[in-house]
């Protein structure tokens, strides 16, 4: 199991935003979150990239917990990120944006950097290899120099993808990267992120509104509402879920 | 020769490297993002250190310089594990304050020889210009203006090697690293860089220089007081950077100088020369509030390179 979370809840004061949830992504899955505007989806993302810290229960990737961790050590540990709202470094290339993912991978220090020894000049050769690489797979290849807060905004979606896939993960998580998309461009995101598990083996876990894209591109998903867990199973489970069909529809009384 | 080699112009060079090596320094937290104005108080710190050690233990004065630096930067470390998690004005007037509690410590202390200050510092000048007295006399230069010569060579060797070693610094790892904590340090945390980490060490580099700063004041005008290193002197450091440009490297040197020279030049106007000096900066800032250099400027003069244009130069080049 790649990523297991076992009854997690987190609070905000007195709010609970996400109360008594468990799921969890097997290696080479892609896993949807669904669920209405404000009901804890993101908050999911946070606590699962140590943003936030678990109020109660525990999040386990690959096996060991991920409590107490930093962002940027869980970063290191394998699970990258892209955002709801585009969080690109404007002012940098694209081709830098990406280079800055492979920190991790690199290890260069001061003195390597400031004397560009040999090994750090292959390292650094080599990440610039694997950041056009990414590029190239995501379709930015020709926007390498571009300053990134030039790019139009489909192309910033897809730097935020690359960027997140040089940190090289085991686990991606994308936060809505269809939104603001037209169909034919989310169809091509749909077959972007299907490419990216089966040539890199990396797992995804995705949260989206558009159900079409979602029902043809996600394994297993679960149905968050109002901070809890509604229903998880496969697409055709979830679609022919009572439970999803109330909260998504309302009940027929009701009416 | 001589009009051009006169003791005065050379102290306006000896004066625009030791600003350029400060603003630097502010130059460098600004790298991350971070506003430390607590830079008076570390260039206090290795001024009183590299006087103390030349002075009191007979310290040759390039290792006291060295040693200056390192102090200040020993006492960054201290002072920044709690600072460098602030952020914004907090983390200003955190350090602001740092630099009062200093100035008022060698203001009391008896080793710093309190508001009397210490006078009498081995001076780089004369240093200088002992060691170098038999090329003098073949150049029919006197030892002073020799010395002081070389003192302004060796000053400019300074500020060079600085300039060089934060260039590279900044186009390797650790400088985008320092670029993606100062553009979104949420976006770099999840990126995988480690933003305390290297706020730090931006601070401890920023120390460190303002500390060289500091000793080589100590040994070109041979006389430290605490008043020379009052808030004033951090609001002057900043303001260089502001003015040439605080969001590239090239934007601290041109300031610091302009803003060192400027004035010298309008000394004839009396008392009319500050008020021209404060309608300069309100007119820069109304004008070009990123300051005279600004990324788009350095993009355009260095446009003409073919190698940023094509990707796939971009990807095999080592050094960009």
């Amino acid at each position: 199991m790649l990523l297991e979370l076992q009854h997690v809840i987190k609070r905000f004061g007195g709010v609970t935003a996400s109360s008594d949830i468990s799921f969890s992504v097997e290696e080479g899955q892609i896993y949807g979150i669904i669920g209405p505007n404000g009901a804890g989806k993101t908050t999911l993302f946070n606590l699962i990239t140590g943003v936030y810290q678990v109020s109660e229960g525990d999040i386990l990737f690959q096996g060991t917990s991920i409590e107490g961790k930093k962002p940027h050590e869980i970063t290191a540990l394998g699970i990258a990120r892209t955002f709801q709202n585009i969080r690109l470094f404007p002012q940098m290339t694209v081709l830098e944006n990406c280079l800055v993912g492979c920190h991790t991978q690199l290890h260069s220090g001061i003195l390597a950097s400031v004397f560009h020894t040999k090994g750090q000049r292959q390292e650094e050769q080599e990440a610039r290899q694997r950041a056009m690489d990414f590029l190239k797979f995501v379709g930015l290849e020709k926007d390498a120099c571009t300053i990134a807060s030039s790019l139009p905004y489909g192309k910033q979606r897809k730097l935020e993808i690359a960027r997140a896939m040089s940190t090289h993960p085991k686990l991606l998580l994308l936060d809505e990267p269809a939104a603001g998309m037209n169909d034919s461009e989310t169809a091509a995101l749909g077959t972007l992120i299907r490419g990216l598990r089966d040539t890199y083996h990396v797992s995804i876990v995705l949260i989206e509104h558009d159900m079409n894209l979602m029902m043809d591109l996600c394994d297993r998903l679960v149905v968050i509402n109002f901070g809890k867990k509604l229903a998880e199973g496969t697409p055709a489970e979830i679609q022919n879920n009572p439970a999803v069909i109330e909260a998504y529809l309302g009940k027929e009384d009701e009416g | 020769m001589d009009e051009i080699l006169n003791g005065y112009v050379l102290q306006v060079v000896v004066f625009s490297c030791i600003n350029i090596i400060l603003a630097l320094s502010v130059y460098m937290t600004l790298c991350t993002g971070q506003m430390s104005l607590g830079n008076a108080g570390f260039m206090s710190v290795g001024a009183y250190t590299s006087a103390i050690l030349t002075m009191q233990a007979g310290l040759p004065m390039p290792a006291a310089i060295v040693l200056g630096g390192i102090m200040a930067a020993v006492v960054a470390l201290i002072v920044g594990i709690p600072t460098t998690r602030l952020r914004g004005m907090y983390l200003a007037i955190a350090t602001l304050g740092f630099g009062e509690v200093v100035r008022v410590l060698a203001l009391n202390l008896k080793i710093t020889n309190g508001a009397l200050g210490l006078s009498g510092i081995p001076s780089m000048a004369n240093t200088l210009g002992d060691l170098a007295s038999d090329l003098l006399d073949v150049l029919d230069i006197d030892t002073q203006t020799g010395g002081q010569l070389l003192m302004c060579l060796v000053l400019l060797i300074v500020v060079v090697a600085i300039l060089w070693f934060w260039r590279r610094l900044e186009r390797s790892r650790i400088g985008r690293a320092f670029a993606a904590v100062k553009a979104d340090e949420h976006a770099a945390e999840l990126s995988g860089i480690p933003i305390v980490y290297y706020k730090m060490m931006s601070f401890l580099f920023s120390a460190f220089f303002a500390g060289v700063a500091g000793a080589l004041f100590a040994h070109t005008a041979n006389f430290i007081s605490p008043t020379d290193f009052s808030w004033h002197k951090v609001v002057n450091a900043l303001l260089y950077c502001v003015f040439g440009g605080s969001n590239v490297m090239w934007g601290s040197p041109l300031g610091a100088v302009i803003l060192t020279v400027l004035p010298e030049l309008l000394r004839d106007l009396a008392e009319y020369r500050d008020m021209l000096y404060g309608i300069m900066l309100v007119a820069l800032m109304a004008f070009r509030p990123d300051g005279i250099l600004s990324y788009d400027v350095l993009k355009r003069m260095t446009r003409k390179r073919p190698a940023h244009a094509v990707p796939e130069r971009a990807a095999k080049e080592g050094d960009r």
